[in-house]
């Protein structure tokens, strides 16, 4: 499955003579002329590179300051640096060695709490390019990379994707450190495990895997880890580039990790033993291993009480069964088995057809079709245009449509309600997928009826049976049996009644509470 | 991957699939062949025993099984009585599992020509299914004993709701009077039963992917058990609510059993067509068991990559489905794997059990 990727690796070997920085693995030298003529040769192409060196208080004593306007927080460097350096250091004793200068400068002058001594010009550019200062001092062949990031970022909001009635309302933002804060606050455990990765050759992108160590079973991080150090793209701009690249299966149209904005979601996840990866500039997290049920349950399952949670969970089943057959049943139906509807309700469904011109797969093609055009133009569309284009397309095609002949007003029916199906789940991925394959389960319909629909049926099923997520049947908790994870299944039981944490994954810590209670 | 017996499978597993590949197409005729050779309402004791020798014969493979666990019998067979004649009856198990394959599909083919749709070429119906047959097998056994899982529970559901609802026709003047004529029909009425319980012999091989192969014996019992007990109430139902004389003479006398079903609030009319579309599922877990075993049989023999074979016996069962020219030769068709089954599942192993035990070969000798 992965061939490509091995190719990918061999073309790598080949490729290696293409660096980036072709000087990367130099030392700093001791001169900090040379120093910044190096720094400058690499980034100082830009004008956004700011280049400032300067003397130390009253001192002969060179010093340069290197980071990039915009990236960093200029009063920060202005306050905490500049002014420390220049008008502090005189007050210290005048006559310190050079090269114990430099401990000096952290310990007594800088007030900068994120610093970090390097010694190669790699790690001094990178930080640089993340939002960095670097401070360089003549005669020394170290520097400090001091942290002080000043980005404009957005604020915490209410994940537009997944809303919840009774639930937090924070979401992940774009950046990085805010999001993996958000679990922090939620996780107080001194196990909570954090792999960071650079992604992409050009990008460098940081990538956290999360996951509680003693808790999540070591061959699944372990395997999530070989799949994530195997990814060589230049860039990796967003989740969906590491879920494409790690992934088991690319041909499936079942999607095989959840993606959420709700850290909520991500904490449940890392507490039942699954791992959790947060791409930097992404407000959309991974969690990996998935399988089928997942996608059919949200948060707020286990923040209503569980009635009601098991029986909207029994609804969700009801409407993924409506989107992905509910059209090809009816094309079956109406088409091949006529005997099978009530009398009466044929006879409606006759009369409302006549004078339509179409045989009913068609028809059903053409409402289809209108409504994937109309989904794509609202979400494409601003805010309020798109709400106009849903009101104009919904109310005036469908109507019109109905009136000039070209679909039955029942066809009209059971497409809105399939529609509104598809949407009804929690998970938008899942209702691609399934939006996907109604279309190839209408055909089955049309042409085969309803064997037609039980060969779809069976071709999904064995589909699903094949299909790994991580080495997890994609298919489990339903199949293979495991009986102990079906009160989380269909149903959500009570809260003491859930001791176990899921058993398809194997995680090494078993129980939620007490098992003797 | 040449014999994939790294591959494990569970207890659970193992006696799902001795269930569903025996309950397939068979119970949909049962009640009519039984009746017919028996011609007397005890047709329920003769499913009834027909089911305990099944049992017994399953026992009989599993101790031949235990002689090697590691081995199936396409590999241990030849280590008793030697190359030749361990082929022989190895090709012998594998000709009927892939006539059995056949037969399903063409039996599947006929039911939806007959409910579903009247006028589509057969030849589509046999292809497709074969398709989505195909699909299935190569993934190796897993995946397969998965799916077997997976459809397990449509049989539970479809069985509950047609001896539920058709359980208020059932009088008990049609069941009676017992045994008036003797034991003579009896005996008449378990040969008829044998091809309703083939499928058992499937043991043959599974017990060797099973985790827990001492298990085997309550695995054979249970995933025969299943099977005799749906058998025998759905007998006691049809004859019950249809009378002996009615049944004898219904061609798929489960469906029109069903067709008296009507479902509450009249939301479905026809309920026999539902249960004929659900049952397609069913059937294709009977279908693919023994095409996989067969396929499976022919890559250890000849020790090549089974998925060649698997390709290779489409053509095979395709033939098998499209010989026969109409139901009745299927029918026959159906009594033929009855006899197979019996030849390969009950005869052989008995025969090399004994052969095995009076040499007093086994596995740590080899």
């Amino acid at each position: 499955m992965f061939r490509w990727l091995k190719k990918n690796k061999k073309e790598k070997k080949q490729n290696q003579s293409i660096n980036l920085f072709n000087e990367q693995y130099i030392r700093l030298s001791k001169n900090l002329n040379d120093n910044l003529k190096l720094i400058n040769k690499l980034i100082g192409h830009s004008p956004d590179v700011v280049i400032r060196s300067f003397k130390m208080g009253s001192s002969k004593l060179e010093v340069a300051i290197v980071y990039i306007d915009g990236l960093t927080d200029e009063t920060t460097i202005n306050e905490q640096i500049m002014k420390s350096v220049m008008l502090e250091f005189p007050k210290i004793e005048a006559n310190v060695n050079k090269l114990a200068i430099k401990d000096k400068m952290k310990e007594t002058i800088i007030a900068i709490a994120k610093t970090r001594t390097v010694e190669t010009v790699e790690d001094c550019v990178l930080p640089i390019l993340s939002g960095s200062a670097a401070f360089f001092i003549d005669g020394s062949s170290e520097a400090l990379v001091l942290s002080v990031p000043g980005w404009e970022k957005r604020n915490i909001q209410e994940p537009s994707s997944e809303p919840t009635v009774r639930g937090p309302r924070d979401g992940f933002v774009e950046t990085l450190r805010d999001n993996i804060v958000h679990l922090r606050r939620r996780i107080r455990d001194p196990n909570f495990t954090i792999i960071e990765y650079k992604m992409g050759r050009r990008s460098k992108a940081d990538l956290a895997l999360i996951y509680i160590k003693g808790l999540t079973n070591e061959d699944l991080v372990n395997e999530i880890r070989r799949r994530v150090e195997r990814i060589d793209m230049d860039m990796v701009l967003g989740s969906g580039y590491v879920e494409q690249l790690i992934e088991d299966n690319f041909l499936s149209p079942f999607p095989q990790m959840i993606i959420t904005e709700r850290p909520d979601k991500a904490v449940g996840a890392l507490m039942d033993g699954f791992v959790v990866l947060i791409l930097d500039n992404t407000p959309f997290a991974l969690i990996v291993p998935a399988t089928l049920p997942m996608f059919i349950q949200a948060p707020e399952d286990y923040y209503e009480r569980w009635a009601y949670s098991s029986l909207v969970r029994v609804l969700r089943y009801f409407f993924a069964f409506i989107a992905l057959f509910l059209p090809s049943l009816y094309v079956a139906l109406v088409s091949f088995h006529q005997g099978l509807i009530p009398t009466r309700l044929m006879i409606s469904i006759a009369a409302g057809r006549e004078g339509v011109p179409f045989p009913s797969l068609i028809e059903a093609f053409i409402m289809e079709v209108t409504l994937e055009i109309l989904r794509e133009a609202g979400v494409r569309l601003p805010k309020p245009i798109g709400q106009a284009v849903g009101i104009v397309g919904g109310l005036v095609i469908g109507e019109a449509a109905v009136q000039a002949n070209i679909v039955s007003p029942i066809m009209v029916v059971v497409v809105a309600l399939t529609g509104i199906s598809s949407f009804a789940l929690p998970q938008y991925s899942m209702g691609i997928a399934i939006r996907m394959i109604r279309f190839v389960m209408m055909i089955l319909g049309g042409t085969l009826g309803l064997y037609g629909i039980m060969l779809g049926y069976i071709m999904i099923n064995v589909h699903l049976v094949k299909l790994k997520s991580f080495g997890v049947n994609y298919m489990a908790p339903f199949v293979p049996y495991r009986l102990k994870d079906w009160k989380d299944l269909i149903i959500r039981a009570p809260m003491m009644a859930m001791k176990q944490r899921p058993q398809m994954i194997k995680t090494q810590d078993k129980y939620r509470k007490d098992p003797e209670e | 991957m040449i014999t994939d017996l790294k591959d494990k499978i569970s207890t659970v597993q193992a006696t799902l699939t001795v269930a569903s590949t025996i309950i397939g197409v068979g119970i949909l005729t049962l009640p009519r062949t039984v009746t017919e050779a028996m011609g007397t309402p005890d047709a329920w004791m003769a499913v009834l025993l027909g089911g305990m020798i099944a049992m017994a014969a399953g026992y009989v493979l599993i101790k031949l099984n235990e002689k090697f666990p590691e081995k199936t019998f396409y590999q241990y067979s030849e280590l008793i009585v030697g190359r030749f004649l361990g082929r022989v009856f190895s090709l012998l198990l594998i000709l009927h599992f892939a006539l059995f394959a056949g037969f399903e599909v063409r039996m599947l083919a006929e039911l939806v020509r007959t409910y579903l749709l009247h006028k589509t070429p057969i030849e589509l119906i046999v292809i497709t299914f074969l398709g989505a047959g195909i699909y299935l097998v190569v993934g190796g056994v897993n995946p397969l004993v998965r799916l077997l899982e997976a459809h397990f529970p449509i049989i539970i559901f479809l069985a509950a709701v047609i001896v539920s609802l058709s359980f208020r026709e059932v009088e008990l003047e049609n069941l009676r009077p017992v045994l008036a004529k003797g034991l003579k029909p009896l005996v008449k009425g378990i040969k008829a039963t044998t091809l309703s319980y083939t499928g058992y012999e499937s043991m043959l091989i599974l017990t060797a992917f099973m985790k827990k192969r001492h298990q085997a014996v309550k695995t054979i019992l249970v995933g025969v058990g299943i099977p005799m007990i749906l058998y025998t109430v759905i007998v006691i139902v049809a004859v019950g609510a249809l009378t002996v004389e009615e049944v004898k003479t219904l061609t798929w006398p489960l469906a029109t059993l069903s067709v008296e079903i009507e479902l509450p609030g009249g939301i479905i009319e026809r309920f026999e067509v539902v249960f004929i579309v659900l049952w397609i599922l069913i059937i294709y877990t009977s279908f693919v068991v023994p095409y996989y075993l067969s396929g499976l049989g022919l890559g250890q023999i000849f020790k090549r990559d089974i998925n060649s074979f698997m390709y290779g016996l489409l053509l095979v069962i395709y033939l098998v489905a499209m010989v026969p020219p109409d139901i009745n030769t299927v029918f026959k068709l159906g009594d033929l794997i009855g006899y197979t089954g019996l030849a390969a599942g009950g005869l052989v192993p008995f025969i090399l059990l004994g052969v095995a035990s009076i040499r007093g070969i086994n596995d740590e000798k080899n």
